[in-house]
């Protein structure tokens, strides 16, 4: 295979890891924080 | 009298075919009013930077040396040397956006991650077509149906398709409402579609909102350390708008910048839509690979939506995936559409608006993670 090709596919799995992360660790950091400030309520 | 008709003699047929693709800018920014802000500068720049020996260009002329054109100092110090101005765009978008209901009901944050996907599945086929790393990746982010991330991400890999690249992402964000109904329908029934979510947001304090962009810049920054500039304008922007205190600074941002910087933006990116560099077989490929980009992402997201649903006993209907692009609000305001349009009762905006700005977030941290990524490989 296509040496691009094979770096496009390493693009994709390690791109989708690297964002889901990203997203899943502010999605945890959001619900801590409307935890913790659930009495502060606009 | 020979330097009269030097012009019309030096005329390209490419040159002139440019001019044909300014002017069907131009009027799709007027007559459809098609993104007008950012293509009715593309589409006159393209006119502009066209016409033989254009004085907006950089040019050696007879007995002065060396000239300096306009349009290309723009490109070189508002684009090229630091990205300022796609870079200070965010901070009027970021000002712009109200995370409200995506914090309301933060899990939505998962559709814009999953959305993405048709950033890679797109760099896979370009490179499948014959395109470099570089070049595939700068084409892929076109699908993060964000103007600003695409020319960016595109500079810094230094492409040799900025001007295809912004032509197609911002087209394509204008045509959301005609490619994303398309893709939607290719992937659910009638019975999907149908799906009614209740909406019952969590109350969001005045320290959440304050707290979020902060924590988002460093989680992003930490995680994925080239978003950062993308990232953190973005909150940058939206921390002015949430502090209650910079009002004045806020509305300046949302209006007077992103316009100033519209306005530049538009006509500076005509700097890389030279016929020589424009009309090319690639130009044709880079627009059908765009508009993949669009058809992936939202069939991605709506297939995470649906995958979800297997482990959920309230189920989401899948449109919401969909919404997760960047492509703000439209994508959102599509899927309020095609709810309604099953069920006259069926109201998904908010759902929509809250994976909408998940897209927002998750394409700027896209557009970091590649420059990221390739920048190793």
């Amino acid at each position: 295979m296509n040496a691009n090709v094979i770096k496009s596919l390493k693009l994709m799995g390690m791109g989708m890891a690297a964002i889901f992360l990203v997203i899943i660790v502010i999605y945890a950091a959001v619900i801590i924080m409307l935890r913790v400030t659930s009495d502060d309520k606009k | 009298m020979e330097f009269l008709i030097e012009g019309i003699t030096s005329i390209t047929w490419q040159q002139i075919l440019m001019w044909i693709i300014g002017g069907v800018l131009i009027y799709l920014a007027i007559a459809k009013n098609m993104e007008p802000s950012l293509l009715l500068p593309m589409g006159f720049g393209a006119i502009l930077v066209n016409i033989p020996m254009s004085g907006v260009l950089n040019q050696t002329l007879e007995g002065m040396g060396e000239v300096s054109g306009i349009i290309d100092w723009l490109f070189s110090v508002g684009i090229e040397a630091s990205e300022m101005m796609p870079l200070l765009l965010f901070i009027g978008i970021g000002a712009m956006i109200d995370f409200g209901p995506l914090l309301s009901n933060p899990r939505l944050l998962l559709f814009g991650a999953a959305a993405q996907f048709g950033i890679f599945a797109t760099v896979t086929v370009a490179a499948l077509l014959g395109f470099n790393i570089q070049d595939a990746a700068s084409i892929g982010i076109i699908g993060a149906a964000d103007g600003p991330t695409s020319i960016l991400v595109s500079l810094v890999l230094k492409s040799n398709y900025i001007g295809p690249i912004a032509v197609a992402a911002y087209s394509y964000m204008a045509l959301v409402p005609i490619i994303q109904p398309f893709a939607i329908k290719f992937c659910t029934t009638k019975k999907d579609r149908k799906i009614k979510m209740k909406y019952n947001p969590k109350s969001v304090s005045r320290t959440t909102r304050l707290l979020f962009p902060i924590i988002v810049t460093i989680i992003a920054g930490l995680v994925a350390p080239a978003s950062i500039s993308l990232v953190g304008f973005l909150m940058f922007g939206n921390l002015i708008r949430e502090c209650g205190v910079l009002n004045s600074l806020s509305e300046t941002a949302q209006k007077d910048l992103v316009n100033l910087i519209t306005l530049l933006l538009g006509i500076t990116i005509s700097a890389s839509m030279r016929a020589e560099q424009f009309v090319t077989f690639e130009t044709l490929l880079i627009m059908g690979l765009g508009l993949l980009a669009f058809v992936f992402d939202s069939i991605a997201g709506v297939l995470f939506a649906k995958f979800l649903n297997l482990f959920l006993k309230e189920k989401i209907n899948p449109m919401i995936g969909a919404a997760g692009i960047s492509a703000f609000p439209m994508s959102a305001r599509v899927i309020q559409k095609m709810g309604l349009e099953e069920d006259s009762q069926n109201h998904l905006l908010m759902h929509a608006v809250g994976a909408n700005v998940s897209g927002q977030i998750a394409s700027v941290i896209a557009g970091g993670v590649i420059i990221g990524i390739v920048g190793l490989m």
